[in-house]
């Protein structure tokens, strides 16, 4: 099944049944359905830092990134969106 | 019929396995596990290959079958011996029949520290036998368990089960550590590894794991300790799960969450880098013991 292509407008939350563990600012998370483990490091990290239980744009994540680092809006946007995508696909996050 | 603990199990059994602790014959509870041998072929062995119900078919060697993770059936070929058939019962049945009552072997050597338990991991032939057996003979730490240590969480704290008091080792291994081969029985008849039993210096309770290290050997000159980032850590834990690939076969849940956390957050875990050549044991357990107190 392929999801529909994510937009800057989607609203994103962390999926309530999301199994991770932090450790030493690294991110290891666990796809319960398929038992596979996977590591998020850095920037990654943060954009998971700001996403939370309740749903927020994609427009702002890559907003506060920009402020962050020096990156331009094309880039930043397109590779946020390939991220969540990602983690769309593993069942770590969920789109409203 | 003969008793014997392992891995913190009652094993009852219809052969003899002289590596194994035996448990005295006036305390009998229920056994654990039953072990059976059924050279006459009385049984016929479903073809199953589930989590619950598992046929190990070894070519020229046998055929076990291990279920509801108290049970193996052993029909060895004809012309293998009772120390081969006991190689494959007590390595790869057992492996299986642990992962179905929920434990997880690692494939590694464990010794008793007074940090804590230490496993050495690593393939067949980079020298956790050897590192172990050294441990224990150099520094008087007791051997847990070798070749295959299983791994269990409580509270949030990882545990290393004991398994029985025998290491083996190469001829090369015992020449190393100025031990003479003459005294020690051969593992199969065609192989130079030899059975070191290590009964007086045996821990038999579980212990707390405070570090695992995989040991890999490459063309370099020196050893030396290399520290990895967590998710490699994952990684690595999962590429060091005793016949990974079986367990793959019949679940994908092989590393358990729990475990996994428990050993990020309690655990040193690093990679061991030694050298292809020479003999680099005493660096190996001043690194080792440096590791475990920095």
């Amino acid at each position: 099944m392929t999801l529909p292509a994510l937009t800057l407008d989607a609203q994103v939350m962390r999926a309530g049944n999301a199994t991770f563990i932090e450790m030493g600012g690294e991110l290891i998370m666990l796809n319960v359905q398929t038992s596979k483990y996977y590591g998020i490091q850095a920037v990654g990290k943060e954009i998971w830092d700001m996403l939370g239980d309740t749903p927020v744009s994609i427009r702002s994540i890559v907003e506060r990134l920009l402020e962050l680092y020096e990156v331009d809006e094309a880039t930043c946007s397109q590779q946020v969106i390939s991220f969540l995508e990602n983690l769309r696909s593993q069942q770590f996050v969920q789109v409203s | 019929m003969f008793y014997y603990t392992l891995y913190s199990l009652l094993i009852e059994s219809t052969i003899a396995l002289p590596e194994l602790l035996a448990v005295g014959s006036d305390h009998k509870p229920a056994s654990d596990v039953q072990v059976v041998l059924d050279r006459e072929r009385q049984y016929t062995l479903p073809d199953e290959k589930t989590r619950s119900a598992y046929l190990l078919d070894i070519p020229t060697i046998g055929r076990y079958f291990i279920s509801g993770g108290n049970s193996i059936i052993m029909q060895p070929e004809p012309d293998t011996s009772d120390k081969t058939n006991r190689v494959y019962l007590l390595g790869t049945a057992f492996a299986m029949l642990l992962y179905q009552r929920g434990l997880l072997p690692f494939h590694a050597s464990s010794v008793e520290t007074p940090h804590g338990a230490v496993l050495i991991a690593g393939q067949s032939g980079v020298g956790k036998s050897t590192t172990a057996a050294a441990l224990q003979r150099l520094r008087g730490f007791r051997l847990i368990a070798d070749d295959v240590s299983v791994a269990y969480a409580q509270d949030g704290y990882p545990y290393v089960v004991p398994a029985y008091p025998q290491v083996k080792l190469w001829d090369q291994s015992l020449n190393m550590l100025g031990m003479n081969t003459d005294r020690f029985e051969r593992l199969t008849n065609s192989d130079d590894k030899f059975a070191v039993p290590l009964t007086h210096s045996f821990r038999d309770q579980p212990m707390q794991i405070a570090a695992l290290y995989v040991i890999l050997p490459m063309e370099i000159s020196q050893i030396h300790l290399m520290q990895i980032s967590y998710a490699e850590k994952v990684l690595l834990l999962q590429r060091q799960i005793y016949r990974g690939a079986l367990m793959r076969e019949i679940s994908e849940d092989v590393l358990p969450f729990d475990l996994m956390t428990a050993f990020l957050k309690h655990v040193r875990i690093a990679r061991i880098y030694r050298p292809l050549q020479g003999n680099s044991l005493d660096a190996m357990l001043e690194l080792i013991e440096q590791s475990l107190i920095n």
